[in-house]
C-alpha cells in the first residue's frame, strides 16, 4: 500500500506542474474528490493489519496535504501569469475633477481675511446710475478725476427700476457701497466683490472686465489707524507674516485722506526685480478715510461717524500670488490653466 | 510732470539727494516713477493726481519741496497787471473767459534762444523753437500758465475770443487742419479764426523768423470747456491739460510778466499795450477751522499744535490760533482742492509721514447680516466643483450678431464699446461655455466639463434687469455621453434637496435637443443639445444646463435624513429599441403608475447600436429597481410586476423590445 500511495504522489506532482488553469479544477476531483485513489485507499485502511494502519494513515494525511498545497501554489502561479498581478509602478490612468476659478481662490481668501474680523459680503448690481457710480461718491460728473473711472455706457432711453442719470456698468464696485450705506444704519463692515468694466483695450495686463474687491466699515470711532490695521492685518494673511506695507498718499474722490497701498515685493522680498520694476514694492490697493460728502450723501451725519474704505484688483492679487503674468489667461479658460488650480 | 532739480533748485532749498528726494516726494503724494542723470542734472518724472493742477508748475512743486524738507522758497513775483494803451479785445464769453490779458510788442527780433533757456526746456523734454515760443514755453512751466504768442501782424483788426462757428477749419501748429463745433472756443480776428483757444495755435500766426510784431495772450479759460474740446478733437497738449484741471489767474498774470521782461530782454523791441480783461484773485484763499483735537482723533496722532501750524504753513497756508485748539487757516490761493477741514488732515498726515500713524486692529461692529443668498452661491460652486465641472470666467459681452442669434431675448446695447466684438451685455450665459469649449477642442484638450455663476442682462421694454444665472455643461458626443452628463446635473440638484426632477422635451430653434427641466412644478431652467463648431472636432456637442440661481435657491432644501431599507431590494433588466423622435417621457408615467410604490427607480445601463435594429432607432437596457420598505419581496410578485411593465412597453409601437 505505501508503494501505491507513494505512485500517487509522483503522478500527482508530475501533473499538476504540467496543468494549465482549466485543467486545475480535475486534478482536484482526481487526487482528492471522494473517487480518488486516495480516497479509496482510506477506504481500505481497515483490512490492514492495526500495526501498519497508524502509518499508513499518516502517510495518506500527509499526501493528500501535499497535492493540497501544490494545487494552491500552481493555482497562485497561474494566477499572476494570466495578469491578476498588482504592479503599483505602472503609470497612473487619469482621474478627472472639478475645480474652482483662481479668482474665485483668491477673491474668497480675501473674503475670509475679513470675515473673520466681522466683515459681511454683499453684492451689487453691474448695471448702475451716474449717480451711484459718480454723484454720490463726490466724483464730479465732466472732470479730469474722472479719467481713471472711464465707464461704458447703455443706449439711451433705458431704466432701471429707480435710475438717476444715465446707466452704464459700473466702473468700480464702490456704487454697492453707496446702496448699502443709504439701505443700513451704522455701524457698517462690509466687502463688496464683483466684476467692474472699463473701457481699457486687452493685453497682458488690462481687461475691459476685471474683478474688484471693495471694502468699507462705519462706526462712532474708526481712525486712520484702524484702516492700516486691517490692511496690514490683510496682507500678511495673504501674503507672507514678513510683508511690509507703504502708505502712499494719492488722490480719490471719495476718500481723505487718501492712499495708494504697496507691498514689499514678494518675489524679491523688496530687492528689487523685474516684477517690482527694482523698486522692491507692488502696488496693490487703493484706500482711505470715507469722505464726509459722501457719508452725508447716504444720510449719514459726517459728525457721528467715520469711516474708512478700501478696494484692489483680484485679477492683480491673483496674479502675483499665483505668479501669473497674463491677465488674458484668467478669461481663455484654457483647461490646462484651469487645471493648475485642482489643490486649492 | 518733469521737470529737473537745476530747475528746481532756483527756487527752493534742496539739501537732499535726488534719489532722497524723489523717496520723500513719493511718501509725501508725487509718485516719483523715474529718476534719470541729465547733464550735472537730475531728471524728475512725478505722477501728478488730478486733484493737483498747482504741482503742474516748479512755482507749485516748490511749495511741496519746502512743505517737505523746510527749506526757503525764493520767488520774485510781479505786482497786479493794467492795462495800458488801446488793445482791441473783445470776449464774447465772459463765463468761458475769467480772465484774458493780451500784450502787444514790436520792434521784436526772433532768433535761437540763449543756452540756458534752451537748456531748461530740454531738461523738461520741450523742444527749442525760438527765442519767443521758448519763452512761453520756459514760463508755462515755471508758473503753470499757458501763454501763446501770436504773430501780430497777422492779426486784422481787434481780437475775438467766441466760440467757432460750425464747420469752420483752422490750420494747426503741428501742421494738421481742424474742423471746429460750434461748442470750441476760439481766438480769431475780424475775419478768421487764429487759434483753438487754450489748446493749439494756428499755423498762419505762429511766430516766425520774420515777425516783428508780437501778441501775447495770456488767458484763463473754462475747464470743462477745454476739456470737451479736446476730448473731440483727440488732441492733448501742455496747454489743455493745464486748462482742463484749471489755471489760476495770478500765475496767469505772473507768466504774462515774466514772458514780456524775458522777451524784451532777449528779442528787444517794446511793449506798446496790455489790455486785461477779469482780475487776479488776492492772496488769501478761502478760511477754514482746524480742530486739534477733531484732526489727533481722526488719524489716531499725538500731534501738537505747533507741528501742525509749521507743516501747514510751509504749505503756504496762513496760521492763527484761535481760542483752545483750534487753528483759523487761510488757504492759499493756489490750493483750489483744498476746501473742508478734512482737507487738511491729509495735508498734515501726508507730511508728517502716513508711515507715523499708528496701527489699530480691532473687531469690528456690524449691523449688516450674512446674505443667505451669496452663501449658497459658494455652496453651489462647491457641490459643481464635487461633480468634477471646472469653474470657467467668460467675458459678460458679447458681439451683437451672437445676441441676435439667441432668438427669444431681448438684449441691452451698450452706446460706446470698446470693439464691435464686445458691444451687447449678455442675456445668458452658456455661449461663453460654448466659446470655452471651442477655444480647448481647437487647443487638442479633451474632457470638458465646466461651470459658471454670473449675471445675465435682460430688456422688458425699456426697463434693464440683471440676475444671476447658473451654467453647467459638458462636451460629448452620443447620447450616452448626454444621459452621463444628466446624472452628473442630477447628482448637483440633489445635493440641493431638490428631487423629482423632470424633463420635458421642448423645442428650440438654437439647440438639437432641448427639455425643460422641472421640479415640482417650478421650472428651473432649460437643458439642451448643441453643435460646439469647434474646427478640431466637428462631432463635438456641449450639453448645458442653465438656470437662474434665484430659482435654484427657492428650489433647494437643507439636507434632511429619510430611513432607509435594509431590505434587499430586486432588480430586473429589459432591453429595447425607442424609434427616432420618440421620448422616453412619453411612456415613463405609465411604467411610473403600474410600478407604484415598488418600482423604485429606473436607470439606463447600457447603449446599443446594430445593424439588427431598424435604421435611426437608438437601443438602450434599462434596469427596474423593485422594493418596499416594510418586506422583502418574493421572486414571484416581482416578476408578476416585471411582467406587466413589459406587457406596456411591448404594446408601444413605438419600441421595440428584445
Ligand atoms: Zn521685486
Amino acid at each position: 500500500m505505501e508503494e501505491e500511495i507513494l505512485k500517487i504522489k509522483k503522478e500527482a506532482v508530475q501533473q499538476i506542474t504540467a496543468a494549465t488553469a482549466a485543467e486545475l479544477e480535475s486534478l482536484h476531483i482526481k487526487f482528492l474528490g471522494r473517487k480518488s485513489l486516495l480516497a479509496q485507499l482510506t477506504a481500505r485502511l481497515r483490512e490492514l493489519p492495526p500495526a501498519q494502519k497508524p502509518l499508513i494513515g499518516r502517510l495518506i494525511n500527509e499526501t493528500k496535504r501535499t497535492i493540497e498545497q501544490m494545487l494552491e501554489e500552481k493555482s497562485g502561479a497561474l494566477a499572476k501569469a494570466e495578469g491578476e498581478e498588482f504592479d503599483l509602478t505602472l503609470p497612473a490612468l487619469p482621474q478627472a475633477c472639478g475645480s474652482l476659478h483662481p479668482l474665485t481662490l483668491v477673491a474668497e481668501e480675501i473674503e475670509e481675511v475679513f470675515k473673520n474680523l466681522g466683515f459681511v459680503v454683499a453684492e451689487g448690481d453691474e448695471i448702475e446710475d451716474e449717480d451711484h457710480n459718480f454723484s454720490a461718491l463726490n466724483i464730479p460728473l465732466e472732470h479730469p478725476s474722472r479719467d481713471m473711472f472711464d465707464t461704458f455706457y447703455l443706449e439711451e432711453g433705458l431704466h432701471k427700476k429707480e435710475t438717476q442719470g444715465r446707466l452704464l456698468l459700473r466702473s468700480h464696485t464702490s456704487p454697492a457701497q453707496i446702496r448699502v450705506m443709504r439701505n443700513l444704519r451704522p455701524p457698517l463692515a462690509v466687502l463688496v466683490p464683483g466684476r467692474v468694466y472699463r473701457p481699457d483695450a486687452v493685453d497682458a495686463t488690462h481687461s475691459f472686465m476685471f474683478h474688484q474687491i471693495e471694502g468699507f466699515a462705519v462706526d462712532r470711532d474708526l481712525r486712520f489707524s484702524d484702516l492700516k490695521g486691517v490692511l496690514i492685518n490683510f496682507a500678511r494673511k495673504l501674503f507672507t507674516a514678513e510683508t511690509q506695507l507703504r502708505f502712499r498718499p494719492s488722490f480719490f474722490p471719495f476718500t481723505e485722506p487718501s492712499a495708494e497701498v504697496d507691498i514689499s515685493c514678494i518675489i524679491c522680498k523688496g530687492k528689487g526685480c523685474t516684477v517690482c520694476k527694482g523698486n522692491g514694492w507692488l502696488e496693490v490697493l487703493g484706500c482711505g478715510m470715507i469722505h464726509p460728502r459722501v457719508l452725508q450723501a447716504c444720510g449719514i451725519d459726517s459728525k457721528k461717524w467715520q469711516g474708512y474704505a478700501f478696494g484692489m484688483g483680484v485679477e492683480r492679487i491673483a496674479m502675483l500670488k499665483f505668479g501669473i503674468d497674463d491677465i488674458r489667461l484668467f478669461y481663455n479658460n484654457h483647461k490646462k490653466f484651469l487645471e493648475q488650480f485642482n489643490a486649492f | 510732470m518733469r521737470f529737473s532739480q537745476n530747475f528746481l533748485r532756483e527756487f527752493v532749498e534742496i539739501n537732499i539727494p535726488p534719489a532722497e528726494l524723489a523717496r520723500r516726494l513719493t511718501l509725501a503724494g508725487i509718485e516719483v516713477v523715474s529718476l534719470k542723470p541729465w547733464g550735472g542734472d537730475w531728471i524728475f518724472e512725478a505722477e501728478v493726481t488730478a486733484n493737483r493742477p498747482d504741482l503742474l508748475s516748479i512755482w507749485g512743486l516748490s511749495y511741496e519741496v519746502r512743505a517737505i524738507l523746510g527749506g526757503k522758497i525764493k520767488f520774485n513775483t510781479y505786482p497786479p497787471l493794467s492795462s495800458q494803451g488801446s488793445l482791441p479785445i473783445y470776449i464774447e464769453e465772459k463765463k468761458l473767459v475769467p480772465f484774458y490779458a493780451g500784450r502787444l510788442m514790436e520792434g521784436v527780433k526772433v532768433e535761437r534762444s540763449p543756452l540756458w533757456l534752451r537748456q531748461r526746456l530740454a531738461s523738461v523734454g520741450i523742444e527749442e523753437i525760438n527765442n519767443i515760443v521758448d519763452i512761453t514755453n520756459y514760463c508755462l512751466f515755471k508758473w503753470g500758465a499757458p501763454l501763446h504768442a501770436f504773430d501780430a501782424a497777422k492779426i486784422k483788426g481787434a481780437v475775438h475770443v467766441r466760440r467757432a462757428k460750425e464747420g469752420e477749419k483752422l490750420l494747426c501748429l503741428d501742421g494738421k487742419e481742424r474742423t471746429l463745433s460750434s461748442a470750441d472756443l476760439v481766438i480769431a480776428d475780424e475775419g478768421r479764426v487764429l487759434a483753438i483757444a487754450g489748446i493749439i495755435g494756428g499755423k498762419d500766426s505762429e511766430i516766425n523768423p520774420q515777425t516783428k510784431k508780437v501778441f501775447l495772450e495770456a488767458a484763463v479759460f473754462d475747464p470743462l470747456s477745454i476739456r470737451r474740446t479736446s476730448r473731440r478733437l483727440g488732441l492733448n497738449t501742455e496747454a489743455s491739460y493745464r486748462f482742463e484741471r484749471q489755471v489760476l489767474p495770478f500765475n496767469t498774470a505772473q507768466a504774462s510778466q515774466e514772458a514780456v521782461e524775458l522777451i524784451l530782454r532777449q528779442g528787444g523791441g517794446r511793449l506798446v499795450g496790455t489790455r486785461k480783461l477779469g482780475r487776479e484773485e488776492g492772496k488769501k484763499g478761502k478760511r477754514v477751522t482746524l480742530s486739534l483735537a477733531r484732526l489727533n482723533r481722526y488719524l489716531d496722532t499725538r500731534l501738537k499744535l505747533p507741528q501742525v501750524a509749521t507743516i501747514l504753513k510751509r504749505l503756504g497756508c496762513e496760521v492763527r490760533l484761535q481760542k483752545e485748539d483750534n487753528l483759523l487757516v487761510n488757504l492759499p490761493r493756489h490750493r483750489k482742492d483744498l476746501t473742508a477741514e478734512v482737507d487738511l488732515f491729509e495735508e498734515v498726515a501726508r507730511i508728517y509721514g502716513y508711515k507715523n500713524i499708528p496701527i489699530r486692529l480691532s473687531f469690528v461692529n456690524n449691523s449688516a447680516r450674512v446674505s443667505a443668498a451669496l452663501e449658497f452661491k459658494r455652496r453651489l460652486k462647491r457641490i459643481s466643483v464635487q461633480a468634477g465641472f471646472r469653474e470657467i470666467v467668460s467675458f459678460s459681452l458679447i458681439p451683437e450678431e451672437e445676441a441676435k442669434k439667441l432668438s427669444g431675448y431681448a438684449y441691452v446695447k451698450l452706446i460706446n464699446p470698446l470693439r464691435s466684438g464686445e458691444n451687447v451685455l449678455r442675456p445668458q450665459l452658456w455661449g461663453g461655455i460654448l466659446q470655452a469649449f471651442r477655444y480647448n477642442l481647437n487647443q487638442s484638450q479633451s474632457d470638458l466639463d465646466f461651470f459658471e455663476i454670473a449675471n445675465v442682462y435682460l430688456c422688458e421694454g425699456k426697463r434693464v434687469q440683471e440676475e444671476t444665472h447658473y451654467v453647467v455643461a459638458s462636451v460629448g458626443e452620443g447620447e450616452k455621453d448626454l444621459l452621463r452628463f444628466k446624472g452628473r446635473v442630477l447628482t448637483i440638484l440633489s445635493a440641493l434637496g431638490i428631487e423629482r426632477v423632470e424633463f420635458l422635451p421642448q423645442s428650440e430653434s438654437k439647440f438639437l435637443s432641448a427639455a425643460l427641466v422641472k421640479s415640482q412644478e417650478l421650472s428651473l431652467g432649460i437643458m439642451g443639445v448643441i453643435k460646439v463648431g469647434a474646427k478640431k472636432n466637428k462631432k463635438a456637442k456641449g450639453f448645458i444646463f442653465e438656470t437662474s440661481l434665484g430659482v435654484l435657491y427657492k428650489a433647494a432644501r437643507p439636507p434632511q435624513f429619510r430611513p432607509f431599507s435594509y431590505l434587499p431590494g430586486i432588480k430586473r433588466d429589459i432591453s429595447l429599441a425607442l424609434k427616432p423622435g420618440y421620448h422616453f417621457s412619453q411612456i415613463e408615467p405609465k411604467l411610473r403608475e403600474v410600478g407604484g410604490e415598488m418600482l423604485t427607480k429606473i436607470v439606463v445601463i447600457d447603449f446599443y447600436k446594430g445593424s439588427n435594429l431598424p435604421p435611426g432607432y437608438r437601443g438602450v437596457t434599462l434596469r427596474f429597481y423593485y422594493q418596499l420598505p416594510q418586506r422583502t419581496l418574493t421572486a414571484a410578485e416581482v416578476d408578476t410586476l416585471h411582467q406587466r411593465i413589459r406587457q406596456i412597453l411591448a404594446e408601444s409601437s413605438d419600441i421595440i423590445l428584445r
